[in-house]
């Protein structure tokens, strides 16, 4: 039974206006730009906002650098193009998992218009589940967190999605090598309401039908954005956001795996006067999850879920230039499904139901010409209520106690100050000193199996026994400018700690027991590292070098002795080239070479021989290093405009030389050969030409 | 286009490739590795040290060590027993009876305690083909007696092979062709199974020195060992076989600082089969007419 099992399993906060409501009267042209108005579309942002920034680690995506930098199959992502920037690295080669200064995926929060999207990968995580079409903008807090974001202790990434245009129509279709997607945007009442649809589907079942063998298999996932904005009165903006991605995978009629997104926003925006204003938003998300497989005798579903509704309002008022102040509180029912399964004629299932609730207050305050502060405070309370039962667990992951709480009642309570802060020192208009202090916190556990976007992770959120786990960031930082804007440079430095970071048991797997409890061990981290970015802004060839050195390191009891060891997802050196090259009007010409140093492995340092086989014998955890990684990815757009109509061809070229970097190392005895051991690699992808075509009206 | 399309999709999908690579492996100071098993069929311990990464030769028991395993009110010595090759005695365990393992050995005292489950008798086994994703697949089935259905039970499953076919001459006898763990969760009342997969058809035909070890060759001979464990050594077992992919020992029931386990339980084995190809049938679901749908456990 467990043998079928796993052969199938192998095989296979919201933001200060997140969602970017036209806000009359802002004059802040920061604000204004990346926060508002939504109907212009970003298509760079100066060096000198970039360095001016009072934030320390703050990085803002632009969607029209996104729509250059050459990617996988040639699909646009704005997850992977994080994975170019300082302090960011991909979970692995493909991998739409990025880890933040020493984090794991699972602890950065991502936001779309608001609403937390829990699984952001298509097909096994090679894809974000976000489409380029409905994006505007991104914005990755790896350092000082704003006080109105909390739910990830690592990092928040706030997506916001693009508004239709309220005075005419555009349409726009894009044929790739695994997708197409199509868009229409426009105004419902010209001037005063707009709509915008986009929509993504892969068509890989189609090739799939093709063949004789895998005919009968299913291999797709499509998303769907819409977003309608009204202009209700002068002061009064509604804009409604929906989003919803979603994957099937199956195996003829014995394997299936399912899982999606659904997310949902609406934001009422209400302008008190030029310097005040106020969101009040009402969020829905849910990730449901679904696998099953029926083989043999063996019968097997498990469905899982995190859904969550929430309520926000959110003040901004600027009494005067030197202070922009945003202070709120939000509310949010959560239930989390960790899992319900049918293992043949077993029927279990584990769900949590809880109550957070946050206040906030901060205040960017420009104390002198020198000197700014942006400050803020937030307190986090999460309260784990009854209707389930709740367990108290030893050592070895066995049950000693048992309690039904009432439902709805309060089991444990969790309040928690947040302080943040981030002060920017003007050296001159050219060069500022930053240095940060933020606390961030995370109620909802993710344990993955592995690096790829699968839907066999088990959720849990916080609760008698499992605390809320917690961050604590000091990071420094210098910007600087050339007279001319041409060139910038930063650097920062950063400490981070971590407690209540869970982890499978060794041994343990997502299926071993339903109480989620009993497969996870505690414990806490330490990341600390050295970023460096040089950007070329000006000229027909621009772009940027980032470089980020790191360490991570995570101490939880019952693993490695209870010593320190090193993360399963330390890298220490990552170096990142890109260029982008306008040849003419019609071609722009891109490119990334990627570098990293191997990542932290486990090799073994012994063998020995039981019950007729031979075994590994690992003296320390993640001791080793796998082989560096490197790789060129080259791109090419030709842009046509006939009439109204724009026309663009999209060439590109992923690992343009063919470097088969590492995806897994495997080690396997061999008796036969002198070393006794064989040492093999798998490589993911060689070289992987793509051309897609995109019509815009 | 389409057909563009359709090569470049096969050029992507074809470039992803498996290469032997060297590294380097920092060595350890050998440590001691005990297995101790007190069954129906006798009570034995081997003890030997861990070897080089880069050793291909295969460990022997070690004498020397001072071996009791008490339990039932009795204490039994355990006889160093070179043929053998391990420390034996042919006095059986009960099942319900509780262990000890006492082992002194290179000035090194190590102990350990196990419980013995009732044994779960075989009641089929059989090989089957089953079709998956075009191919067929060589499967293997086993249902047996759940000797407690009212609490879970742990499994550990060994399958053995005798072959004298010329590719496997050299290898180990000795060796399972496969092991695995199980438990009862979600079997029909008073009843266990266990379904694996194998082989595909294709790679027994196919026959290529990389699964040599894999395929099943007509004339071999094979049975099913099934050996009910109590939950700790289960989770050795089942931290052993997951820690070589994750690359994290198990935690050993042994104190003392070794490594290994003592694990106590009963052993049944299935009927031997004579490999022999042209007879196995396709897979039959009119087995799981044992299984009562309705019946939730």
């Amino acid at each position: 039974m467990k043998k079928v099992r796993k052969l199938v399993f192998r095989i296979a906060a919201a933001a200060v206006v997140a969602a970017p409501l036209p806000c009359m009267g802002q004059e802040d042209p920061d604000i204004a730009r990346e926060k508002t108005l939504q109907e212009v579309t970003i298509t760079s942002r100066s060096a000198q906002k970039r360095v001016d920034e009072v934030q320390i680690g703050v990085e803002k995506v632009e969607i029209a650098t996104l729509a250059k930098v050459p990617q996988l199959f040639g699909e646009k992502d704005i997850i992977k193009s994080l994975q170019l920037l300082p302090g960011v690295k991909s979970e692995s080669e493909g991998s739409g998992g990025y880890q933040v200064r020493g984090g794991t995926a699972a602890q950065n929060l991502i936001l779309l218009d608001g609403a937390t999207v829990y699984n952001a990968g298509h097909l096994m995580g090679l894809f974000s589940t976000f489409n380029d079409d409905a994006l505007m903008s991104g914005a990755l807090y790896k350092g000082m967190v704003p006080a109105q974001f909390g739910g990830g202790s690592s990092s928040v990434f706030d997506i916001s999605t693009r508004s239709g245009n309220v005075n005419d129509y555009h349409y726009g279709a894009t044929v790739g090598l695994l997708s197409a997607k199509v868009m229409a945007e426009g105004p419902i009442q010209e001037g005063k309401s707009s709509f915008l649809v986009s929509g993504r589907r892969s068509y890989l079942d189609l090739f799939l039908k093709a063949t004789d063998d895998y005919k009968n298999n299913t291999l797709h996932f499509y998303d769907a954005n819409v977003r309608l904005n009204f202009h209700l009165t002068q002061r009064d903006v509604l804009a409604l956001s929906f989003f919803h991605g979603f994957d099937n995978m199956g195996l003829e009629d014995m394997m299936y795996m399912k899982w999606g997104n659904t997310a949902a926003t609406a934001n009422w925006l209400h302008t008190f006067c030029d310097q005040h204003y106020a969101n009040t938003r009402l969020i829905y998300s849910d990730f449901s999850s679904n696998i099953g497989m029926n083989v043999m005798s063996m019968d097997y579903t498990s469905k899982g879920f995190i859904r969550h509704a929430t309520l926000n309002h959110q003040q901004t008022w600027m009494p005067g230039d030197r202070h922009h102040v945003n202070y709120g509180l939000e509310a949010t029912y959560l239930q989390v499904q960790s899992a319900e399964w049918d293992l043949t004629l077993l029927h279990q299932r584990e769900k949590r139901n809880a109550l957070t609730g946050a206040l906030w207050i901060g205040d960017d305050w420009k104390i002198c010409p020198a000197l700014q502060l942006q400050a803020g405070v937030r307190l986090h309370l999460f309260s784990a209520l009854g209707g389930s039962p709740y367990y108290q667990i030893d050592a070895d992951g066995n049950i000693t106690d048992t309690t039904n709480p009432a439902s709805g009642s309060l089991v444990k309570t969790y309040a928690e100050i947040e302080p943040r802060v981030s002060a920017k020192v003007s050296l001159n208009p050219q060069h500022n000193l930053k240095i940060g202090y933020s606390r961030t916190s995370q109620d909802v556990h993710a344990l993955n199996n592995g690096s790829m976007s699968m839907p066999f992770s088990r959720y849990l959120v916080s609760s008698n026994i499992v605390k809320p786990e917690q961050a604590d960031q000091v990071s420094l930082g210098w910007t600087g400018v050339t007279n001319d804007g041409a060139y910038d440079f930063s650097a920062e430095t950063y400490f981070k700690t971590m407690r209540n970071v869970y982890d499978y048991r060794d041994g343990k797997l997502f299926y071993s027991e339903i109480e989620v409890e009993r497969l996870i061990l505690g414990g806490k981290g330490r990341a600390y590292g050295l970023e460096l970015c040089a950007h070329k802004n000006k000229g027909p060839l621009t772009g940027w070098i980032s470089y980020t050195l790191a360490w991570s390191e995570n101490k939880i009891e019952g693993i490695n002795g209870g010593r320190w060891y090193t993360a399963s997802n330390d890298r220490r050196h990552d170096l990142s080239i890109v260029g982008m090259y306008q040849l003419s009007p019609a071609w722009d010409l891109a490119a990334t070479w990627h570098y990293n140093t191997g990542q932290a492995l486990s090799a073994p340092s012994a063998k020995y021989d039981m019950d007729g086989s031979t075994f590994y014998s690992y003296s320390e955890r993640n001791g080793y290093r796998a082989p560096a990684c490197h790789r060129l990815d080259l791109s090419a757009n030709y842009t046509r405009k006939h009439g109204k109509a724009t026309h663009v061809w999209s060439f590109g070229v992923y690992n343009a030389y063919n470097r088969y970097n590492p995806y897994v190392i495997r080690f396997t005895n061999d008796d036969k050969k002198l070393s006794g051991t064989k040492v093999e690699q798998t490589s993911l992808f060689g070289i992987v030409p793509s051309v897609s075509f995109t019509l815009k009206y | 286009m389409k057909q563009i399309i359709y090569i470049i999709i096969c050029i992507a999908a074809l470039s992803a490739c498996t290469k032997e690579i060297d590294f380097e492996f920092r060595d350890e100071a050998p440590l001691v590795v005990i297995e101790g098993k007190v069954t129906n069929e006798g009570r034995t311990v081997i003890i030997s040290r861990t070897r080089s990464v880069n050793d291909s030769v295969h460990s022997h028991c070690l004498p020397g060590a001072n071996i009791v395993i008490s339990g039932g009110g009795a204490d039994t010595p355990l006889i160093y027993d070179a043929a053998a090759d391990c420390y034996y005695s042919s006095i059986p365990g009960e099942a319900g009876q509780t262990y000890q393992l006492s082992v002194d050995f290179d000035g090194q005292h190590y102990e350990a305690e196990a419980t013995m489950p009732d044994a779960a008798p075989i009641m089929t086994s059989e090989f089957s083909w089953v079709t998956m994703m075009g191919q067929r697949m060589l499967c293997y089935e086993m249902w047996g007696v759940d000797p407690e259905p009212d609490v879970r039970n742990y499994y550990w499953v060994r399958m053995n092979r005798i072959s004298h076919h010329p590719h496997l001459e050299g290898t180990r006898q000795t060796a399972p062709y496969s092991w695995d763990l199980m438990d009862d969760r979600g079997c029909p009342p008073g009843q266990i199974f266990l379904d694996w997969m194998l082989v595909s058809e294709k790679k027994m035909d196919d026959d290529e020195e990389k699964d040599w070890k894999r395929i099943i060759y007509d004339g071999d001979s094979l049975w099913l060992t099934l050996m009910t464990v109590d939950p700790k050594v289960y989770d050795y077992l089942y931290q052993l076989g997951m820690g070589q992919h994750h690359g994290a020992n198990p935690r050993s029931n042994i104190t003392g600082g070794c490594m290994g386990y003592f694990a106590a339980g009963s052993i049944t084995r299935s009927d031997t089969i004579v490999f022999s190809r042209a007879t196995i049938r396709e897979w039959d679901n009119s087995l799981l007419s044992k299984i009562n749908k309705n019946t939730k456990k």
